[in-house]
């Protein structure tokens, strides 16, 4: 009898449904996919999606179909050129608006240029709404099942990894089943952000993050946590509410840059490269605090340095609460010229910013680990960075740190990297000479030390009372038990558990002071088959205690081991019931 | 031997801790040999209307006394029925039987009990029944209503009642040790402790069966308590932030009042979780009560607030579960703590930790000793120096 490898069936539910580049939760899901398949052995790790409430497998048939229809689509040259470029749906709003404003009369140009600046802000308000849930659009056709079938999926021992945008999806109770089932779900604490910090998050979200938190904490096996503060923080939040006392682990993410391929950079990239510049990379939105990269860039141009500042180039999505800043961006007279954003910029045309800026930054205030700075330093870049939340795990020593609010303290630091070489050039040279980055093999080589753990663990005993866990036709249920009312019958049913395979020991416990003799039938049935089938007497009341105590054997990972017990006279009344390994099946 | 228990609530149909307490004290003294009449003023509209009973005063009455009368209606009512002649005769024509001894529970009517024993022919001995030190409790209560010089005037107005109460009895009952403590200072006369209790119960089949159907087959920690605003504040002050202590297969069984007050208030929605993990079933009948403490896990007693014992201490202690309380919860219980099956926890993380990890644990199975020390909070037990005290008090009449 050999025991089964346990499959490790990984959550693609948010890359699935993803149709943009992969950026951080997604590029963590995709990547750790990739490299955890190269890792086991082949058919050890398995894609599932989440539809209709269960989890499916997923064979993504359709994309590769789709990928070679597009290859045949880029190959067939028939179709007639277009007169003008494809623009992005954003940037086709944008001309639009600029179209708009130059064909009105002048007198009417003030007016149209608030009522679009309003109609912006409305725009980006709801944009953002969509961002804020992280939902990407839904590519139906993508989501179509490659196995229909409505049977559970998880064998026995199998663990389910969880690393994308769960919060968005409605997994908690099923989650909560598989965990009852013996599934082992091992999930991902990216950050509490929306808990500790719900005043840079669009809405009041701390109930419904506590909540997946709470959750997850009952339900999971373990939690990777990207860095040591979300992991602090994460414990914190079980320790307040009193949630189950999971274990945590830090996995480190893979922070290395996309190479050059042969992607096109734009004409403004490249016209953007060829001066100096500082570098942020990220969402502009109020956590990430763009704002005090402008005030520090203003007070500069106030004391007459702008003519040695080089260009602040952000690069990132508009989120949510950074009108007001865009606004006094474009309009300040002071720093006029001297910010640009860039947005749609694709893996060469980063790599190349990287590349050639003349530092990094990153001055957010809160982070639950902070990519673009292991990206920057990676790339061996100079780095000035807040000194909040997990930021210091990321930057060690190599960075400079700077108090977020303190604009002063930011002014003089940008200044310092402009006229200091030497100290550019130490910085530098120390940050090449000691960072080492990491690659997405490491990220899932730690993964599956954590995973290994959990699939090598001995089979815990399962517990169920009766009262609780199982049915009954013709009992009653008593709090933890299950007492028989005078009749022949179902006493008790259920258990519905999975379970390896193995030799086990079953023991049925109730309470004696409730017997009357009497006997009793059972049988143990494992994926419907009967494994199991006993007739035995009711013992006397003065025994202990211990109704039963019986072997039995399991062939192969079940994913249903099922108990029935009838009554064919006297009384009973049910506790709990104990399932325990008493032989290991050789793997 | 005639006595007299004057009350600001009926008995008729005894539904919260005060209720059951003077109906088990009314009990008590028949035992005795006395024969017992109930009267006073119903404090609330809400209470129904019962034989000996002056239906509440209306608030344009009351607001005569204080205004604003609001959570002061009780002092207003003792008072009213003191000063207002109307008032006075209106209470006095229900005692048909002219006391020997009036119980006062409470100090509110003490008022009336004291012009009552002055303006009668008998030599009457009053027997104060201090259910908690009051003007602690309104503190509290009120602080949440009123500013702190407003409150401060209210509270030395009950202060100042409780101790007219406590110097001018013959006999004085205390709840627990705190309230002797707190008395000993003013009393004039032996005080004795008799702690609140609870009284045996059975389970019916159909209160099994209405249990079960409340419940289904969750696990489940029970409260039970009535709207009385300690009860709630002290919930959420133990569950806020964020509720994980139970599975969503477990749930919190709220029996009582105190349910449609904590679904009401704001405050539910901003602990995460805790809505969707508590069963309000608002009142029940009592075999279905009984059901429930049988079949619970747990029970909790949540209460930061209050003096005085708590009557739902005692059923927990009783139903023979894991009891999770505070240590204000315990108050009058203490020989209690400490013992199998009884968790302290007097701050929110603590409670919460405590009750996930009573949660996981088996179900409580006491030994025959341990259920056996449980019986001392059987009302025959907390009263049982009634009997020797009542009789002393007697006796005193003829001296």
């Amino acid at each position: 009898m050999t025991k089964e490898k346990a499959t490790i069936w990984i959550n693609v539910t948010t890359s699935a449904h993803w149709n943009r580049s992969a950026v951080g939760v997604v590029r963590v899901e995709l990547k750790l996919k990739e490299e955890l398949k190269k890792l086991y052995s082949t058919n050890q790790v398995k894609q599932c999606i989440w539809r209709n409430g269960v989890f499916i497998e997923y064979i993504p048939t359709v994309q590769v179909e789709k990928a070679a229809e597009n290859k045949n689509k880029d190959k067939s040259t028939k179709e007639p050129a277009l007169i003008y470029p494809i623009l992005s749906r954003i940037a086709a709003l944008e001309s639009i608006a600029i179209g708009l404003l130059s064909i009105v009369p002048a007198k009417l140009r003030p007016f149209t240029s608030r009522s679009l600046f309003y109609l912006k802000r409305k725009l980006n308000a709801l944009r953002a709404k969509r961002l804020h849930t992280n939902r990407p659009p839904i590519r139906e056709r993508l989501t179509v099942p490659a196995k229909k079938t409505e049977q559970s999926i998880f064998k026995a021992q199998d663990i389910l990894l969880s690393v994308g945008l769960d919060w968005d999806y409605a997994y908690g109770e099923e989650f909560h089943r598989l965990k009852n089932k013996q599934i082992k779900i091992v999930s991902c604490c990216y950050d509490l952000i929306p808990i500790l910090y719900p005043q840079y998050c669009i809405s009041d979200v701390v109930a419904r993050f506590s909540k997946y938190f709470i959750d997850l904490a009952e339900n999971s096996e373990l939690i990777l946590c990207i860095s040591k503060q979300s992991e602090k923080d994460l414990k914190q939040l079980i320790h307040n509410t009193g949630a189950a006392n999971v274990k945590t682990q830090v996995f480190p993410l893979g922070d290395t840059v996309p190479l050059i391929n042969n992607e096109q950079s734009s004409n403004e990239i490249k016209q953007l490269l060829a001066e100096p510049f500082i570098l942020y990379v990220s969402t502009i939105e109020r956590r990430k605090n763009h704002q005090i990269l402008y005030q520090a860039y203003h007070l500069l141009c106030k004391q007459g340095k702008k003519q040695k500042l080089p260009k602040l180039v952000f690069v990132g999505m508009t989120g949510w609460g950074v009108d007001e800043l865009l606004k006094d961006i474009e309009l300040d007279p002071l720093t006029q010229g001297l910010i640009i954003q860039l947005n749609h910029i694709n893996d060469t045309e980063l790599r190349s910013l990287y590349d050639a800026a003349l530092c990094c930054v990153y001055p957010s205030l809160y982070e639950g680990w902070g990519l673009p700075v292991g990206e920057a330093l990676a790339l061996g870049k100079l780095t000035l960075s807040s000194n909040r939340g997990s930021l210091p795990e990321v930057g060690q020593n190599l960075v400079t740190y700077i108090e977020p609010w303190n604009a002063d303290e930011w002014a003089k630091q940008i200044e310092k990297v402009i006229d200091n070489d030497k100290y550019r050039d130490e910085m530098i040279a120390a940050i090449k000479q000691n960072y080492t980055p990491t690659d997405w093999k490491q990220t899932a080589e730690a993964v599956k030390l954590a995973l290994d753990k959990i699939i090598n663990a001995p089979y815990s005993p399962q517990k169920f009372y009766a009262g609780y866990d199982l049915t009954t036709e013709i009992g009653v249920y008593n709090g933890a038990q299950i007492e028989s009312q005078a009749e022949a019958g179902l006493l008790i049913t259920g258990l519905k558990t999975t379970i390896p395979a193995g030799t086990y020991q079953l023991t049925i416990t109730d309470n004696p002071n409730y017997r009357k003799d009497g006997s009793y039938q059972l049988s143990i049935k494992a994926e419907g088959a009967i494994t199991k089938k006993l007739k035995s007497q009711i013992p006397s009341k003065t025994n202990n205690g211990t109704l039963l105590t019986e072997e039995f054997k399991i062939e192969q990972n079940s994913k249903e081991l099922t108990l029935e017990l009838y009554l064919n006279s006297g009384a009973l009344s049910i506790e709990m019931l104990e399932i325990n390994e008493i032989k290991k099946t050789s793997q | 031997m005639n006595i007299l228990v004057l009350s600001t609530y009926p008995i008729d149909t005894p539904r919260h801790g005060g209720q059951i307490r003077v109906s088990n004290l009314v009990k008590k003294y028949k035992q005795i040999g006395f024969n017992v009449e109930v009267a006073g003023v119903l404090g609330s509209d809400l209470y129904p209307k019962s034989d000996g009973f002056d239906n509440s005063p209306s608030i344009v009455e009351l607001e005569k006394v204080i205004s604003p009368s609001f959570l002061m209606e009780d002092y207003a009512i003792g008072r009213l029925y003191e000063n207002n002649t109307k008032y006075f005769e209106k209470l006095s024509q229900k005692i048909k039987a002219t006391p020997r001894i009036i119980h006062v529970e409470h100090p509110w009517l003490m008022p009336f009990a004291l012009r009552y024993r002055k303006e009668s022919t008998q030599n009457i001995k009053i027997i104060y029944g201090s259910a908690n030190v009051e003007h602690k409790l309104k503190r509290s209560i009120l602080t949440s209503h009123f500013g702190n010089k407003e409150t401060e005037e209210k509270v030395n107005l009950i202060k100042a009642a409780e101790i007219e109460a406590i110097k001018k009895a013959d006999g004085i009952l205390c709840v627990s040790e705190g309230d002797v403590k707190w008395t000993k200072e003013y009393a004039n006369c032996p005080i004795l402790l008799a702690p609140n209790g609870v009284e045996q119960w059975g389970t019916s089949k159909a209160g099994s069966a209405e249990a079960n159907n409340i419940v289904q087959r969750h696990k489940f920690a029970l409260f039970c308590a009535s709207a009385h605003p300690p009860n709630v504040t002290g919930f959420f002050e133990m569950f806020k932030q964020g509720f994980g202590s139970l599975s969503p297969s477990e749930k919190l069984v709220i029996v009582g009042s105190a349910g449609a007050a904590i679904e009401q208030s704001a405050e539910l929605n901003k602990s995460a979780c805790l809505s969707e993990r508590i069963l309000s079933t608002g009142m029940l009948n009592t075999d279905c009560l009984a059901a429930l403490l049988d079949r619970a896990h747990c029970i909790v007693l949540p209460i930061t607030q209050g003096g005085g014992t708590n009557l739902k201490t005692a059923e927990a202690i009783w139903a023979g579960h894991y009891v999770l309380a505070t240590t204000i919860a315990m108050r009058g219980f203490e020989q209690y703590i400490n013992t199998p099956g009884v968790y302290i926890a007097d701050t929110a993380t603590e409670f919460k930790k405590a009750l996930r990890h009573i949660m996981a644990l088996p179900p409580l199975k006491l030994k025959e000793k341990e259920q056996k020390q449980r019986e001392s909070v059987l009302w025959n037990s907390t009263l049982e120096g009634l009997t020797g005290y009542a009789k002393k008090i007697e006796s005193s009449l003829n001296d």
